[in-house]
């Protein structure tokens, strides 16, 4: 693993763009499906414990990175091989997922599979040339991100029912548990960041970058979730790639699909995200079997001819809903904790060395003169 | 080692293998015979007769040490040059100075007295300016460094003299600003210049090669400048300059892409005209890389997205065309291909007739005879206008244009969007002595953002660019700071 390094505003765009993406695609519908007009509560609170999880995992990799903390080598292996089973889970139901979204927004039911192909050459690609390419990717489609909501709100204009969202937890708050654990395998997003590493702190002093992006990814999250509920009601059910849909309630649609340009740019995010994912997967895959690029090659046969074979959204959402999720689910919230636990025993134990002490006084001696 | 005059002398004409264009002349200084050796063309004559000759020949002593006896006794602004080894000296009169044996002196002599035609300082074919300087660099190395200077007057400028070619002996400039340029960078560029070797370096371009990352790339990856005001404002923010003999394109580095969109008029107009220009370039540049793409994918796969009044007036236009979408559009592309080659290269009297010939004959008669249809010529012709907007970057515009016609052939929006995903990770791949080639934007530099998407105000960027590795960030004290001090 090389150039895992990343800065604080770098994290910010990755939790930012790995926590978003997938959730504004097929989730809205499966979660109105199982709860109702309450599928943005449920969001709020799943959203909640993401962005939790989303901080234990900066926290980690503030000092290091997942295969570079110091535990026995059994439990690590041990660990990684978990962290592997859950990214070859979360890599089957983020590719379908994605070759759904492009299939059914740019190709109207066409021959998917042979598009499959070329998209699995460009995450190759991507995924192969390291994780500074997937975060500095991630930093140019920011700017396109930004770009396409700017196009959304100015030519935003629909007919929003706010009772669409009324009555709140009519019947207790059982379905809206009900459907958090089952669409489960949509969240937890925070594992391939597990592989990253932070900068040293005096490097790095923005303060600003993650809590903006947590409040970024709430507000966006279930600010989407209100206004689909809100537009759709109970027919939300029925509505498939709800961040498409969206984009037909623009003053833009008498030029029919002048918004186009938002589904593409949304296209390019899931492409990345698909990556992260990827890279989480070729990473884990590398220390368990060593060598990266016959690895990489398994993998992404492997993962074509499947999704080739048995690809689609059904695959997706019996595998995302199926028995498997709980196994993922003890994997992601366990794994962080434990190597939180684990980096700040270590941390007590070993004494700091002199040169890193002597560093830190003299940033923090400069601070003070400054302040 | 005592000179023997009549030896060295026929070894010195032997070494030039029997050349016409090698002079020699045999002459007597006071009791010493001598001999001089020059490239015929490459000599001021006049200044040689009047001021070295003349003298030599009147004089009634030459005593040791001879070099200062003959600084005493000719009369030329630089100093006589004493080399001791023989290839040396040989390789001074092939690059233009002349040469001198005496007998029984100890070492050769060198007298700088070149003199050949130049082309005059003229203002270049690209980025010219409708306010601003337009001087250009020409293809004199001293010249080029003069240019500079006089914007530079500086002790801190750093000029590092290079020889690159084994039989070229091109002279390259390494210029930087003591204090500004990070040490690393120059250290860096010297010492992969240094690398090099090669029979002869014939334009600067050749140095650009060896100093690129990815030499298949078809990005640029070293800046290029014709203009001196360009490169002092490049060297001012850090950057470091190489001049090379005998081209009037001075590269810089590190280079970013955005720098193609940077055009030195937008510092001398006011910051909001130069903000437009600069959106309007970037857009024309969006426009000419993708169109011609968007066409073929919106007639082949995504027909859907079109406005119905526009998609009738494309299929009234397209109807009984023997080719599909994406063999029509590389017809086209290849039709201007052969038209934008043979313009460059042709006889600028013919320029006229090829004009006529472009763009009636092949363009309107290819469209009556029903080969391609009129949009798919309104389509390119504003890609390649689009393409011109940014001179800098238009060999990769034009390459990347054909390659998102294909995949927008093959795989509809989709292919383009794979295609731009796939050219922003490689572009994040490539890094410039110490930057990358996406900088600000990936990695993110905020505090660059000033000169990138808007021209902030030149009173207000007061600090150099986080994105070029520089030693001083200090680039102007404000007035409210100068008020404190």
């Amino acid at each position: 693993m090389k150039n895992n390094l990343i800065y604080k505003k770098q994290y910010a765009v990755l939790a930012l763009f790995a926590s978003v993406t997938l959730k504004v695609l097929m989730l809205p519908s499966f979660m109105m499906a199982d709860c109702g007009r309450q599928a943005w509560f449920a969001m709020l609170l799943m959203m909640t414990l993401e962005i939790l999880m989303f901080w234990v995992v900066y926290v980690v990799i503030s000092k290091q990175s997942l295969l570079d903390i110091e535990m026995h080598k059994t439990l690590k292996y041990i660990i990684v091989s978990f962290v592997f089973f859950v990214s070859v889970i979360k890599g089957i139901v983020v590719l379908n997922e994605t070759m759904d979204y492009i299939n059914r927004s740019l190709f109207e039911g066409g021959l998917w599979q042979y598009k499959l192909i070329a998209l699995m050459g460009v995450v190759f690609f991507i995924t192969y040339k390291g994780p500074n390419v997937i975060v500095r990717c991630m930093q140019v489609a920011l700017w396109l991100f930004v770009i396409s909501m700017v196009m959304v709100l100015v030519t935003f204009e629909a007919n929003m029912q706010v009772d669409n969202i009324l009555p709140f937890l009519p019947n207790g708050i059982g379905g809206v548990l009900y459907a958090c654990d089952k669409h489960y395998l949509w969240f937890g997003d925070f594992i391939p960041l597990l592989f990253f590493c932070m900068t040293p702190k005096h490097r790095d002093k923005e303060k600003i970058s993650i809590p903006m992006a947590f409040c970024g990814m709430m507000v966006f999250i279930v600010g989407f979730y209100i206004l689909f509920i809100a537009l759709y009601g109970e027919a939300g059910v029925l509505v498939d790639h709800a961040f498409s849909k969206l984009m037909g309630f623009t003053m833009a649609e008498g030029l029919e699909g002048i918004l186009f340009p938002v589904v593409c740019i949304w296209i390019l995010i899931a492409i990345l995200r698909t990556c992260l994912t990827f890279y989480a997967l070729t990473e884990a895959g590398t220390f368990l079997f060593k060598k990266r690029l016959p690895v990489m090659i398994v993998l992404f046969l492997g993962f074509t001819i499947f999704a080739y074979i048995n690809g689609g959204i059904e695959t997706a959402y019996d595998i995302g809903t199926s028995w498997i999720r709980y196994i993922v689910m003890a994997v992601q919230y366990s794994v962080p904790i434990l190597l939180l636990v684990l980096t700040r025993m270590h941390a007590k134990k070993e004494p700091k060395p002199k040169a890193i002490k002597k560093t830190e006084q003299k940033v923090k001696y400069a601070e003070d003169i400054q302040k | 080692m005592r000179i023997d005059y009549r030896a060295e002398s026929d070894r010195t004409e032997k070494s030039f293998c029997g050349t016409m264009d090698l002079k020699r002349m045999d002459f007597s200084i006071a009791d010493k015979s001598a001999a001089v050796f020059y490239i015929d063309g490459m000599l001021d004559k006049e200044l040689f007769e009047r001021n070295i000759l003349t003298p030599l020949k009147t004089t009634q002593s030459l005593e040791q040490p001879y070099p200062e006896a003959l600084n005493k006794i000719t009369f030329t602004s630089e100093a006589i040059n004493v080399l001791e080894d023989f290839e040396e000296f040989t390789q001074a009169i092939a690059a233009g100075d002349l040469g001198m044996i005496i007998d029984e002196a100890e070492q050769y002599f060198i007298f700088s007295v070149r003199k050949y035609e130049i082309r005059s300082i003229a203002e270049p074919p690209v980025n010219s300016v409708l306010h601003g300087p337009r001087e250009g660099f020409n293809e004199d190395l001293k010249v080029n460094l003069t240019m500079i200077r006089r914007r530079l007057r500086t002790p801190n400028l750093v000029v590092d003299m290079l020889k690159v070619g084994q039989y070229s002996q091109t002279n390259i400039a390494l210029i930087h600003i003591d204090g500004v340029a990070s040490p690393e960078t120059v250290k860096m560029i010297k010492e992969k210049i240094k690398k090099i070797e090669i029979d002869g370096v014939v334009d600067s371009s050749y140095i650009a090669r060896f100093l690129e990352e990815k030499k298949n790339s078809i990005f640029r990856q070293i800046g290029i400048n014709e203009k001196p005001d360009i490169v002092t404002a490049k060297m001012l923010e850090g950057r470091v300059a190489i001049v090379v003999d005998g081209s009037p394109i001075v590269l810089t580095a590190p280079f970013v892409v955005l720098e193609n969109y940077q055009a030195a008029e937008d510092y001398y107009v006011k910051s909001p005209r130069a903000t437009l220009t600069r959106s309007i370039r970037m857009l024309a540049q969006f426009i000419a890389i993708l169109m011609p793409g968007l066409y073929v994918a919106f007639q082949e796969y995504q027909y859907d997205i079109l406005p119905l009044k526009f998609m009738t007036v494309i299929m009234n236009n397209i109807f009984g065309l023997p080719f599909s979408p994406l063999l029509e559009m590389l017809l086209v592309l290849i039709f201007f291909e052969i038209l934008n080659e043979a313009s460059i290269k042709m006889p600028k009297y013919v320029g006229m007739a090829l004009s006529i010939v472009g763009a009636i004959v092949l363009g309107e008669t290819a469209v009556n005879a029903g080969l391609v249809s009129t949009p798919a010529v309104l389509v390119l012709a504003l890609s390649t206008l689009g393409i011109y907007c940014v001179p800098d970057g238009a060999d990769s515009a034009g390459i990347m244009r054909l390659g998102f016609v294909v995949l927008a052939g093959a795989l509809g929006i989709f292919g383009i969007v794979l295609g731009i995903l796939f050219i922003m990770a490689y572009l994040t791949t490539i890094d410039s002595f110490g930057t990358t080639l996406l900088a600000p934007i990936a990695p993110l530099l905020p505090h660059d953002f000033e000169d990138i998407f808007m021209k902030n105000d030149i009173t207000e960027e007061n600090e150099r660019p986080d994105t070029i590795p520089n030693v001083n960030k200090t680039k102007m004290v404000k007035e409210d700071e100068k008020n404190e001090k």
